[in-house]
């Protein structure tokens, strides 16, 4: 569930503006890329861990704690695993908005100390490991999930691109790569979101 | 702390670009290399010998360069081995300093480097259920050890047909265990138990091989 949420807030993200490689981007348009991540952050993070928050949390923490980064006790299947996971989405978002390979993960790591110094700090203290790790494996991941899905994209086959997109959903909002529209489906009975998308 | 800061004001640096990197001449500017290998490694304490066999090991290193033959560099070390049929995984994060050896480089060989860094290592042995005789709560599920680590490594670098740089590195590492500290898991959180300090001079040898790419 919540890794599916976390999938349709990247997506909505992204869809706030196509992806164009642009030269001289404003300032604004980084504060509000690097925003946009920490929202979705900070969303993802109330939903997944509400255990944990209401056992472990306080805002005292939350102010203390990033004085105090320390080695953390996790496993690997979090360290290396879940966060490269995790950090090749910020990679991959980045990317898709026209980061250039350099830029898209100075911001990945950006991206990874925000939720390492003003998010988690809430619960934990910022993780070593973590602060090297998410935007270094995440970007690498990226990197090869970027190239995958380019090429699986580039082949004449409905399943290369479906699996091409699945890989990096944030293709789909790539100037000229595909066409997607989103648009709020409003009635008494249900309220949502209809995704079109046509590859 | 103040080893963080630095480490984050090198990548927010407005000089932190990378260019055109060539393994004899390196571009100014924030580039990453990834790459992966085997690794011998030989615990020692002065009351055991353990020998940790061969293991894989995953390598990125983080490289400022400020000069063409001159980098300052942020590194992890991630390797598995195996002791008394237990899952061993290091994490060496490291920083320090790489330079060219033009003495050593040759066309056929390539552009040598050397490498020499310091830094923690936070170490995890996996018990898999099993409660050996140093540990009295049978909840232990793993140990974490930490301590300095330090090393020296030599590598060449190559650039192939289609422009892709990759190396090749031999490296040699000296971890010291210092702390220990019984881990058992309340669900998805890691509850330290009992720590204490090691004082029969423990140690971790390593010798590594790896081959890799320069990423960016």
């Amino acid at each position: 569930m919540s890794l599916r949420i976390l999938f349709l807030c990247f997506l909505l993200l992204a869809g706030a503006g196509s992806a164009q490689a642009q030269e001289g981007r404003p300032a604004s348009e980084y504060a509000l890329n690097i925003s946009a991540v920490y929202a979705t952050q900070w969303t993802v993070y109330l939903i997944t861990q509400e255990k944990t928050i209401q056992e472990h949390g306080s805002w005292d923490h939350f102010f203390e704690y990033p004085l105090h980064p320390e080695f953390d006790k996790d496993s690997f299947d979090y360290n290396l695993f879940k966060h490269a996971w995790a950090g090749q989405y910020y990679y991959l978002f980045y990317r898709a908005r026209g980061y250039s390979e350099s830029e898209a993960f100075l911001w990945t790591f950006l991206s990874s100390l925000a939720f390492e110094f003003a998010i988690e700090t809430y619960t934990e203290k910022p993780s070593i490991q973590d602060i090297y790790q998410t935007p270094i494996f995440g970007t690498l991941v990226g990197m090869g999930f970027e190239r995958w899905s380019l090429a699986l994209r580039s082949q004449d086959s409905s399943v290369a691109h479906f699996f091409g997109y699945l890989l990096n959903p944030f293709a789909l909002f790539v100037k000229d790569s595909s066409f997607v529209m989103i648009f709020p489906q409003i009635d008494p009975q249900q309220t949502g979101l209809t995704l079109s998308w046509r590859y | 702390m103040a080893k963080f800061l630095f480490c984050i004001f090198l990548l927010i640096s407005p000089l932190a670009q990378a260019e055109d990197f060539e393994p004899s001449s390196w571009a100014e500017g924030l580039h990453l290399f990834a790459g992966g290998g085997l690794n011998s490694s030989v615990y020692l304490s002065t009351k055991e010998r353990e020998d940790a066999g061969v293991g894989l090991n995953l390598k990125t290193d983080l490289l400022y360069v400020f000069h063409p033959e001159w980098a300052v560099e942020w590194s992890a070390n991630v390797k598995f081995n195996r002791v008394r049929g237990y899952l061993l995984w290091d994490t060496l994060l490291t920083m320090g300093v790489r330079t060219q050896l033009p003495i050593l480089s040759s066309e056929s060989l390539g552009s040598s480097y050397a490498r020499l860094f310091v830094g923690r290592a936070p170490t995890v042995l996996f018990l898999n259920g099993d409660t050996p005789d140093m540990i009295s709560d049978p909840s232990v599920s793993r140990i974490h050890f930490d301590g300095p680590v330090a090393g020296l490594g030599w590598g060449v670098l190559n650039k192939t047909t289609r422009g892709q740089v990759w190396f090749t590195e031999l490296t040699f590492t000296v971890q010291s265990l210092e702390q220990e500290n019984d881990v058992r898991m309340e669900g998805d959180v890691p509850v330290v138990v009992s720590s204490n300090s090691i004082t029969d001079n423990s140690n971790i040898y390593s010798l590594l091989w790896t081959i890799g790419i320069l990423a960016f």
